[in-house]
């Protein structure tokens, strides 16, 4: 019995053994396939991802050249066109996605006008409205929804493009004749209406009125000298200028004739041109074209954007009377006009302010004209210093409308030690790029000349005070002065005034022999390039002072699972997915973020001599806050920035868009080429919400569209720039 | 008996264990079937939703 089982068991047990080995070799199998099978649907569902996001860009791009192809069509083709765009953009499903693409878009017009689109269908079609007809003639009713469509949705919007020429009947009866407003001409501003035919008035359009399309012979008929009527030039500023000074101007124009009523362009160009060279003569220029009115020191229409701000607010004031309902007098409304330019040329600021208060209303663009007005400046960002004229034309018209509250202080202060208003306005506009003196920028400075906590402290100052902030920082640009001495020549005042007010603190700039070195011979960039060039190194060394390389643990690396990574060439030699917070994991299986590993190698190899800065996930390095799907076009997010120094951006851009588009997006901006992930290729800033740390972002970061956390790190001579610390 | 006995209780033993292995893999297959039927309706339904805005768009490029 004993020896039974040593014969009999083991053939049993063999058999069962075998049988499970069967079965597992089934099952081994068949999961085997069941993996792949997965791990071909995850593919598959990958690139179906792109397929859509691709489809869904394209469709929105295609919808917005439709809208604007709108304008250019005739009545019967668009007639066509309407019902489908009309299904098109009330389909609930559509209409979710356009709202998620529309904010990536790059062209602010299209996008705008699709948003109006989406958001409020009825808006744009309405205005798109089928004729009636009446005793053979096609009318059309003016019915915007809303104040804001009648402010946004123009005649131009509305006529297709090839018909021009209109009679409108107001609602009181009025009829007039004129020529639809030239979109270009007023680029940006208000342009719901036609350029009456006998007066050259530009007016407004608005919900009541009726307009039908004339015939070229019609409108010639009713037109004076069988011509169109005057262009609206500057809106309602009329620069008439006499013989003799035409003449000067035509010399002043380097021998082009002006026409006798001078149009605003005209005056910009000249007026650009000029200050550039000589702001004394421009202003000569400005004086002897006169204008309305006695344009008194300290008035707002001194400076061009002045004017503008001047033709918005009778704009605005037009509109405001037209949407009252009153009868509409073209000679009423040209005195009006020439009331308002006699009182609003004697207006200080404050006084300028309170009238805009008044006409008040969000939608106006008078009102927003205030804030362009003080920050004309930064309307040129991308080219800030370019001709100069457009910063001097800001500072000098932030002076002179602000005599009361800063040109005293700035004289004050500034001419005890010899400072010029320009170089002190020019200061703060370096400084904060507004003339708010109660701006905190992120980067923990304050005030109008944007001191910091540190450096206030040792001014003894309020950095929101304006007296305490032109005292300091007079102060200061004169002990640099002391210092560096006059880097300076007249037309470069800003390159001093930058180096005057900037250099201190830790990344101040010793002596003058160190700052000539810097600035140095070859070259002599505008702008923030030259603020960088001077700064930059400083800065940034500063800014890396305490970074501590990051050692990763072996554990660390072997958490990674990152097998695959190529070598750098040269001395970058890593870079890395995370996988180590939620969603990283996923990423980094998805291949999310291959292409930014790809695109990191690939610069490296490529462009050896930029200098890369890694600045992952969203991320502001002035704060050191992480922002996650920050409402803004703002592209810090998922974002890496490369230095401004020595890097050919529009190299690096062009190869980064030729070999990763759409899995990034790439814009120079302020000095740096910003890098943006789009992880399946969108651009992700869904949701306005800020994060105090990376812990925080790491806990919340794990909802719908916030896939694609990539944190991406480059090593590059042995330090590792990380800026999630 | 003794030898019986261990015998068929180791043997039952490693039967035990290759039947938890087989157990484990199959609760695996389990798992990825049911992964694979949610990821083929999300492709599914990704695929119907492509074709949808595919569709649209070429509506859309009519227009132009």
């Amino acid at each position: 019995m004993a020896e039974q089982p040593n014969t009999s068991t083991p053939n049993v047990f063999e058999a069962q053994t075998e049988n499970v080995k069967e079965i597992d070799n089934k099952a081994l199998e068949e999961l085997k396939r069941l993996l792949q099978a997965n791990e071909n649907l995850k593919q598959e569902d990958l690139l179906t991802n792109n397929d859509v996001n691709a489809t869904r860009k394209e469709l929105f791009d295609t919808l917005g050249s439709v809208l604007v192809k709108l304008s250019t069509l005739s009545s019967e083709e668009r007639a066509k066109v309407l019902p489908v765009l009309q299904k098109v953009l009330q389909d609930p499903e559509i209409k979710s996605e356009i709202k998620e693409m529309y904010k990536n878009m790059n062209n602010k017009a299209i996008s705008n006008l699709l948003k109006s689109a989406v958001d409020n269908p009825e808006m744009v079609l309405a205005t798109m409205t089928t004729p009636r007809e009446e005793e053979g003639e096609l009318w059309y009713d003016v019915k915007f929804p809303t104040d804001n469509a009648e402010d946004r949705i123009g005649l131009g919007n509305i006529l297709p493009y090839s018909e021009k020429f209109v009679m409108v009947e107001t609602a009181d009866g009025k009829a007039m004749v004129g020529h639809r407003n030239n979109s270009l001409m007023f680029k940006g501003e208000l342009r719901p209406g036609f350029v009456d035919v006998e007066t050259g008035q530009y007016i407004p359009i608005v919900n009541g009125d009726s307009f039908r399309v004339l015939t070229e012979e019609e409108y010639k008929a009713r037109s004076k000298n069988g011509e169109y009527a005057l262009k609206p030039t500057d809106g309602h500023l009329q620069f008439t200028v006499s013989a003799e000074e035409r003449a000067s101007l035509k010399e002043a124009n380097g021998g082009k004739d002006v026409s006798a009523d001078i149009s605003f362009d005209e005056v910009a160009k000249l007026a650009n041109r000029k200050y550039a060279e000589d702001l004394e003569t421009v202003e000569e220029v400005e004086d002897f074209l006169g204008g309305v009115g006695d344009r008194g020191e300290g008035s707002p229409t001194k400076s061009i954007e002045g004017v503008k701000a001047f033709r918005d607010i009778f704009n605005a004031l037009d509109i405001q009377s037209r949407r009252s309902g009153e009868p509409y007098n073209i000679e009423e409304r040209i005195q009006l006009q020439n009331e308002i330019a006699k009182k609003i040329t004697n207006l200080t600021g404050q006084e300028y302010e309170e009238l805009l208060g008044k006409i008040g209303g969000d939608y106006l663009t008078a009102r927003k004209s205030l804030i362009k007005f003080f920050k004309a400046a930064r309307m040129h960002e991308t080219n800030r210093f370019g001709s100069g004229s457009e910063v001097n034309t800001a500072i000098t018209s932030f002076l002179n409308t602000n005599a009361d509250k800063y040109a005293t202080l700035i004289n004050t202060f500034g001419g005890e030690k010899e400072f010029s208003n320009i170089l002190l306005g020019l200061s703060a506009h370096e400084s904060a790029h507004t003339f708010n003196p109660f701006i905190f920028s992120p980067s923990n400075c304050s005030g109008i000349f944007q001191f910091s906590g540190g450096t206030a402290k040792l001014f003894h100052m309020n950095p929101f005070s304006i007296e305490d902030s032109v005292r300091a920082t007079v102060e200061l640009m004169e002990s640099n002065r002391k210092e560096v001495g006059n880097y300076q020549s007249n037309s470069e005042d800003y390159k001093q005034a930058i180096i005057l007010s900037h250099n201190h603190g830790s990344t101040k700039v010793n002596g003058a022999g160190d700052l000539n070195a810097i600035i140095g011979s070859n070259g002599n960039p505008n702008g923030r390039g030259f603020y960088n060039k001077v700064f930059g190194e400083a800065q940034k060394a500063e800014r890396y002072k305490n970074m501590q390389p990051v050692q990763l643990t072996p554990e660390q690396i072997a958490g990674t699972k990152e097998v695959d990574v190529p070598k750098f060439s040269g001395d970058v030699e890593l870079l890395r997915a995370r996988s180590d917070i939620p969603g990283g994991e996923e990423d980094r299986i998805n291949g999310l973020a291959t292409p930014v590993k790809q695109m990191m190698i690939a610069l490296a190899n490529e462009f050896q001599t930029a200098r890369f800065i890694s600045a992952s996930r969203p991320h502001d390095y002035n704060t050191n806050k992480v922002y996650h799907g920050r409402e803004t076009n703002s592209d810090h997010q998922y974002g890496l920035a490369f230095d401004a120094v020595d890097a050919n951006f529009s190299q690096m851009k062009a190869f980064i868009d030729k070999n990763f588009s759409p899995h990034v997006y790439t814009l120079i901006h302020d000095g740096h080429l910003h890098v943006s992930l789009r992880p399946n290729g969108i651009k992700i800033k869904d949701r306005a919400i800020q994060y105090e740390n990376s812990d925080d972002l790491n806990r919340r970061s794990t909802g719908e569209g916030n896939q694609g956390h990539i944190d991406a790190y480059l090593i590059r001579k042995g330090l590792m720039l990380n800026f999630d610390k | 008996m003794i030898f019986s006995f261990l015998f068929s209780t180791i043997g039952g033993n490693i039967k035990k264990n290759m039947t938890d292995t087989t157990q484990q893999i199959r609760e695996q297959i389990q798992q990825e079937k049911r992964k694979n039927v949610s990821l083929t309706a999300r492709v599914a339904q990704k695929k119907v939703r492509l074709t949808r805005i595919q569709n649209i768009l070429k509506e859309v490029q009519a227009l132009l």
